[in-house]
């Protein structure tokens, strides 16, 4: 485990911890005011919850929508409420033991419709393909995700700064080798019309437009760079060499072997291998939450149904005999 | 060398190092000393302002015409006593200022302080901004609540209804903007206002003032500029819609029982959140970092520079300020301008070129930033003391009556501005004709 990703461990599990507490808070406070305020706490653990998981979108989604418009109203309602201390939120006509089944039973209602649920499979995010070798003459490449065993296609997209080249080398040519590198070249304009190549196709879209959007995504990679990227040959056929630090472009590579008496020229498969470094992941998050996780998400919306009845219970005048 | 991006928080969720941790860190603290410098600063420039439009002098004790008045004032904040009722609800009284502050600080991070440069990088940029700047409403609820005290419970609600009201014409202007760029990224929107002129003609040419996004589409945008503005007065509580803190009628409304360091801090925050919103205006109406002025060789520049400066300070010294201090502020606003445009070489140049070194764009680009924004700050300070305060049905009549539906129509509008050339290609393409697209 790295510093940086102790750091990350870390930060979840103070956020995790925030979450449980406030959510804890919110249903044990005998305060109704504060329980609204705890609900802040609850929020805005998950938020970062989602900013950890890199779905910046959402994390700003949860914020805007739920701590600056519902929690507002939650607490504006229970302000004008008669009653602020010591409510009774147990409804005694139910007893305890028919809540806490009737809890299990929601509970497992949503565990059933959460787990059959299809887990992401190849789709056009590149996520979870199967490695796709290239060839050049004796030569083979493959192009890895960060994790070094989900494939990349080429011209696929990635969503780490990090992506590992595969190397196989013939047994012939591996002698007296000294040194593998990978020089990834980022292409501007390439990030913008991969993006344009994946949306439908716009009829409207004329050259014009098509130019500024490219000349936009130049600026944006304000001065391509060139990274060079050496490992050591290894033991086995396929060395891996790990190219770090990415910033978002699209990038071209080529491999130089280098020997003890010489360099070879810069190989590369046909077809230019390249691959895409994307910053957000806000377009695979939109399209998972609306194909395969869209009956989850909508299911999630009882919670607000039940809230929002609670609320009214709560607000509700007591009637005295 | 170039400047790059802040990146810490990319780097330390994609498993970077360490010291970018400590680097968030660093930054956020530098960040904090300059909201303090800089609330410090402001009211002292606002008590000046004020003053002068009363034909007063203002603070004039500490410092030379009282300029160090602010640490006096920081001074005394801290040393007060902390005063804590007994009727408060402890622990929501003693966290409703951090809340605020908070809301306030966490927005100063997606600004874009010069090319390529802000604290962090985002792409949601003003969405962020919006999202964290609703925990400023809940901050003073919660303050409001937690005082016990009728005129901070008042003080409060009042508030927070402003505030929620007002958000709504603030968004449907900055959405009408957002049309136009395409991005919600405050860098790309700094970048989409380099290029271009009225209604979208001479798109790679660089027009200063006239690319500005409230140059766009002229009447539209400027009408967006004057809603957003106005809902921005409100939203950060100023003067003429500061019914929240009234004091003729709500003793200070939402502050009422806080003192010392507490209260400084819900006055840093509201200093913070101007600052903010006058950020937000410059970034997607006033072109942000960009200067006003077009590309025209450097040392014009410098010439008109010193023209300016001189003549600046021959005019202070008619109106009977000290030579010295004439020359020195004629001097600083020529030096200013040579040190924003210290490059030589080709008819065109710019400090915004990708080959300026780092410094000339990073001050080129801050200068001109908090320029524009210290302008839209006097102006705020200027209305302060010139509007008398809404009523709290007028001020929701201009919102809901006034404001909104007129922005809605703004917002048809702009959005049909920037559909006509998909729409003239497509009506060329009709007729068989390529269309200028």
């Amino acid at each position: 485990m790295t510093s940086s990703e102790m750091v990350v461990n870390l930060l979840f599990y103070v956020f995790a911890v925030a979450a449980v507490a406030g959510a804890l808070g919110v249903a044990a406070s005998r305060n109704i005011v504060r329980s609204a305020f705890a609900l802040l706490a609850v929020l805005f653990s998950a938020a970062a919850l989602y900013a950890l998981m890199k779905a910046d979108f959402i994390a700003a989604a949860q914020v805007l929508i739920y701590v600056g418009g519902i929690l507002v109203l939650i607490i504006f309602a229970v302000m004008l409420t008669h009653r602020i201390t010591d409510v009774n939120v147990s409804n005694e006509s139910t007893p305890g033991p028919a809540a806490f089944c009737a809890v299990l039973c929601l509970l497992f209602a949503l565990v059933v419709i959460i787990l059959p649920l299809p887990q992401p499979g190849p789709n056009k995010w590149d996520a979870g393909r199967a490695p796709e070798t290239m060839r050049e003459g004796p030569y083979a490449f493959v192009q890895y995700q960060a994790d070094g065993k989900t494939g990349l296609a080429n011209g696929g997209s990635t969503f780490e700064n990090e992506v590992v080249v595969g190397v196989t080398i013939p047994e012939d040519r591996r002698a007296g080798l000294l040194r593998i590198v990978v020089r990834a070249v980022e292409n501007p304009g390439k990030v913008k019309e991969s993006l344009e190549t994946k949306k439908a196709p716009d009829a409207t879209l004329s050259p014009e437009k098509v130019r500024l959007a490219q000349e936009e995504a130049r600026k944006t990679v304000a001065e391509p760079k060139s990274l060079e990227f050496a490992a050591t040959p290894e033991k086995t056929e396929t060395t891996h060499v790990r190219l770090k630090g990415l910033r978002e472009a699209a990038y071209d590579w080529k491999v130089k072997l280098v020997g003890a008496e010489g360099e070879s020229p810069w190989i590369g498969p046909k077809g230019d291998p390249n691959f895409v470094v994307h910053k957000g992941v806000t377009e695979p998050i939109a399209l998972a939450l609306a194909d395969p996780y869209l009956l989850a998400f909508e299911a999630v919306s009882m919670l607000l149904l039940a809230a929002l009845v609670g609320a009214a219970f709560l607000a509700r005048k007591e009637v005295k005999e | 060398m170039n400047f790059e991006p802040l990146k810490l928080w990319e780097d330390v969720r994609n498993g970077g190092t360490f010291v970018a941790f400590l680097g968030i860190l660093v930054v956020g603290g530098a960040l904090i000393n300059l909201i303090a410098v800089y609330a410090g600063l402001s009211t002292l420039i606002e008590r000046k302002i004020a003053a002068h439009m009363q034909a007063r002098v203002g603070p004039y004790r500490v410092g030379p015409h009282g300029i160090l008045q602010w640490l006096a004032d920081a001074l005394k904040l801290m040393i007060k006593e902390d005063i804590i009722a007994k009727d408060t609800d402890h622990f929501l009284f003693r966290l409703s200022p951090y809340v605020v502050f908070a809301g306030s600080f966490a927005c100063w991070v997606a600004l874009p302080f010069a090319p390529g440069w802000s604290p962090a990088s985002f792409n949601i940029g003003i969405l962020y901004l919006l999202a964290v700047s609703s925990a400023v409403v809940i901050g003073i609820l919660m303050a409001g609540w937690a005082s016990g005290s009728k005129w901070a419970l008042f003080g409060a609600m009042r508030s927070a209804a402003q505030i929620v009201s007002y958000e709504v014409p603030i968004g449907l202007t900055l959405l009408s903007m957002l049309l136009i760029y395409g991005t919600l990224d405050m860098q790309e929107i700094c970048y989409a206002q380099e290029k271009g002129f009225l209604w979208g003609v001479f798109k790679d040419t660089n027009g200063g003032l006239w690319s500005w996004g409230i140059n766009r589409f002229p009447p539209f945008t400027i009408l967006a500029f004057l809603i957003y503005y106005i809902a921005a007065l409100a939203e950060t509580n100023r003067t003429p819609f500061d019914i929240p803190e009234a004091e003729s009628e709500l003793v200070a409304g939402y502050h009422t029982e806080y003192s010392g360091m507490r209260f400084s801090f819900f006055f840093l925050a509201e200093y913070a959140n101007m600052f903010v919103v006058s950020a937000i205006a410059t970034t997607f109406f006033l072109g942000g970092w960009n200067p006003p002025v077009p590309t025209i060789p450097s040392y014009l520049y410098l010439i008109v520079g010193a023209a300016v400066g001189g003549g600046f300070g021959y005019a202070l010294k008619r109106r009977g300020f000290d030579a010295f201090v004439g020359s020195m502020i004629g001097g600083g606003i020529g030096v200013l301008a040579a040190v924003i445009h210290l490059k030589g070489g080709a008819p065109g140049d710019h400090f915004l070129d990708s080959d300026s070194p780092a410094i000339v764009k990073f001050a080129g680009g801050a200068f001109w930033f908090s320029a524009k924004i210290f302008a839209l700050l006097f102006v705020m300070m200027w209305l302060r003391w010139t509007l008398p305060r809404y009523r709290v049905d007028q001020l929701m009549d201009l919102c809901w009556k006034k404001l909104t539906p007129l922005a809605f129509l703004n917002l048809l509008a702009i959005g049909f501005l920037t559909m006509t050339p998909q729409w003239w290609a497509r009506i060329s393409a009709l007729f068989g004709g390529g269309g200028p697209g």
